[in-house]
């Protein structure tokens, strides 16, 4: 027995020690999505099964506000930050290490390691400093710096798999920079790119702390709404509002992994 | 028979193309010592010269010369490989070629136009490449119709240009399958078929066999020289295998450290290598300081070791360095002796069959003859 080698798989326990966590991790996502199916009021107390809460949300004008608002931020973020990632990727392909496209690199993965509080913080003086009043366009352009590495690491990751040769052989047929990229890398890059641009529109859709800071009276998104809502106490509504977020984000996050998954079997 | 026509069509319009006689021929094969490598054999019209081309990457202190002043013709029909271990420039050299890269110094000639700075979507020279860089997007009849659509083919002349490439490389059936459900032989063939599809004047080879195994790669060493014989298109092919370039070459640049060392036929190269490098690097040669054998100090000769004979007692009628055999290794239809001669010099002999009464620390004579030994000029 002393003589096998140590394999952590066969820790007496393990399988039991697993499910405790995701129990603790998802315990609370699953209390609320039953609760958002409460027919009662109270939110810890079950009264049987009523899709109430959903209609309620359906009909609260404020909430339609709040998730059009989120939208508008989300799809704009996304297209913006998917564009400007498209370009950077394609730009920063073949940076050497310590040249000025590594420092670029660096910065456009920033907002990944810098703390939220301080990049909402520092974007909120600096939108009020330079008097910069775009309504909803403030928030844009916020979500939009932040979403850029989302988008941009799939691409990344797509084309480095891709390699040159294969652009090397579209140049060798006669097709000059513009055709190789319109009938072969864009093709080929499309996947990653739809998945980046998910991955950018689900981090924004969720993203709070910045929304909180930035947001003017009427420019309220979701998560920001949500958070107000729960300060009047804890409402089956907010439940169910949690619930469609949760739900959106998941297929969201679904089909973008899906898209990637296409990418590594087409190559 | 195609490509004799297509040879006697070139010649047209180039009457100093130096004809050498099959006498001619033969007494440059029989020669032995230190004469320089036959001239020009009998040869097509020049279609692509390298004229002085050097490739240096980087500035100043840094500077890497990947290719150094390298020069040579390559003929109309002719299969022409560029032959050296990994990093000797012939990828880089291949790659000026394509116009992936610009040489830093001299002109690329192609029917005598200078092409050394066009892009390579200007340039009527396809490539295969290593890694076959098939369109995975496309099926297989839209990857080798990729070229011919890029060159405004009209749609029914693609189609049967497509159908008849497929054919050539014996691919018929395959046209709508998906490039990325086949084979790496398959794949092979279907690139081959791209870089052929637009009648290119030159067709470029990145090592063409080396993903394959080494039953298919026997296969395809036929199946390209049969192409290129159907085709009588101009191929260059760039590999690090001598056998292969042996093999399948009409002519051979043996080249190493970014230099040209030697170019001639097969036949040539091995018969009669220039440098040490070349004489070790083609095929197995034993190198000899001269002096040991009584000729001129400070000169190396070559001889194959096929060509040395191993007895117990000097032979006086040929040539002969006595030596202490390190090893016996028996491969099948041969037997290899290595051994060590006077001043420490290594020496191998390869001879038939399994070898009786000889055992390692012997010693041994060495013996060749003089017609088979070659005095190596640099």
């Amino acid at each position: 027995m002393s003589s096998k080698p140590f394999d952590w798989k066969a820790t007496p326990g393990l399988s039991t020690l697993s499910w405790v966590v995701y129990l603790f991790l998802y315990a609370p996502l699953l209390v609320i999505i039953i609760y958002s199916f409460n027919a009662g009021r109270q939110a810890t107390l079950w009264e049987g099964f009523s899709l109430d809460w959903y209609a309620k949300v359906f009909h609260n004008r404020d909430i339609g506000i709040a998730l059009s608002n989120s939208l508008i931020v989300a799809v704009a973020a996304m297209i913006l930050s998917t564009m400007l990632a498209v370009t950077a990727a394609l730009g920063l392909r073949h940076a050497r290490a310590g040249g000025g496209g590594q420092i670029t690199l660096g910065l456009i993965l920033m907002p990944l390691v810098v703390p939220e509080i301080v990049v909402a913080v520092a974007t909120l003086v600096f939108f009020s400093g330079i008097g910069l009043k775009l309504g909803l366009g403030n928030l844009i352009i916020a979500h939009t710096v932040f979403c850029v590495p989302f988008a941009y690491l799939p691409i990344q990751a797509r084309l480095t798999d891709m390699g040159s040769a294969v652009e090397d052989a579209a140049r060798d047929l006669y097709s000059n920079e513009w055709q190789v990229f319109r009938r072969v890398t864009l093709p080929l890059l499309l996947p990653a790119i739809l998945s980046g641009a998910m991955l950018a529109f689900a981090s924004s859709l969720d993203d709070f702390l910045i929304s909180m800071l930035l947001a003017d009276a009427g420019q309220t998104t979701l998560p920001v709404y949500i958070y107000g809502m729960l300060r009047l106490g804890v409402s089956p509504e907010i439940n169910a509002v949690s619930t469609l977020l949760l739900a959106s984000s998941v297929v969201i996050v679904l089909v973008a992994l899906r898209m990637q998954g296409m990418t590594k079997r087409k190559s | 028979m195609h490509a004799h026509t297509n040879k006697s069509a070139s010649y047209r319009g180039h009457l100093t193309v130096n004809v050498a006689s099959p006498d001619q021929t033969r007494q440059d094969q029989t020669r032995t010592g230190s004469q320089p490598a036959a001239g020009p054999q009998a040869r097509d019209a020049v279609l692509l010269g390298i004229d002085h081309v050097g490739k240096r990457f980087g500035f100043g202190e840094g500077q890497i010369t990947a290719l150094d002043d390298a020069r040579f013709e390559i003929s109309d029909n002719e299969f022409f490989t560029l032959l050296g271990p990994s990093g000797c420039g012939k990828t880089t050299l291949l790659r000026i070629i394509a116009g992936f890269e610009h040489p830093t110094e001299g002109r690329v000639l192609l029917d005598g136009r200078d092409i050394g700075h066009e892009p390579p979507f200007k340039r009527p020279v396809n490539t295969m490449f290593q890694s076959y860089a098939l369109f995975p997007h496309l099926n297989v009849r839209k990857n080798i119709a990729y070229g011919l659509e890029m060159l405004r083919w009209k749609p029914a002349d693609i189609k049967r240009r497509v159908d008849e490439v497929l054919e050539l490389v014996q691919m018929p059936a395959f046209a709508d399958r998906r490039t990325t459900q086949m084979s790496g032989g398959q794949q092979q063939r279907i690139a081959l078929a791209r870089a052929l599809a637009p009648r290119p004047r030159v067709l470029l080879l990145d090592e063409p066999l080396s993903a394959l195994d080494l039953k298919l790669r026997k296969a395809m060493q036929s199946e390209l020289k049969r192409l290129q014989r159907e085709t009588s298109l101009t191929f260059v092919m760039v590999t690090h295998d001598q056998e292969e370039a042996l093999a399948l070459s009409d002519r051979i640049a043996v080249m190493n450290k970014g230099k040209v060392l030697q170019v001639g036929t097969p036949e040539e190269i091995y018969a009669r290598p220039k440098t040490c490098f070349v004489a070790d690097f083609i095929g197995e040669a034993n190198l000899i300081p001269a002096g040991l054998v009584g000729l001129a100090d400070g000169h190396t000769i070559s001889i194959r070791t096929e060509h040395i004979s191993v007895r117990s007692r000097p032979a006086t009628t040929r040539r002969s360095v006595e030596a202490i055999v390190t090893a016996l290794t028996f491969l099948g239809a041969d037997t290899l002796i290595e051994a060590r001669c006077a001043g420490d010099v290594p020496i191998k002999a390869r001879v038939r069959g399994a070898v009786s009464g000889l055992a390692v620390g012997d010693r041994a004579d060495f013996a060749w003859d003089h017609s088979s030994e070659w005095l190596l000029s640099e």
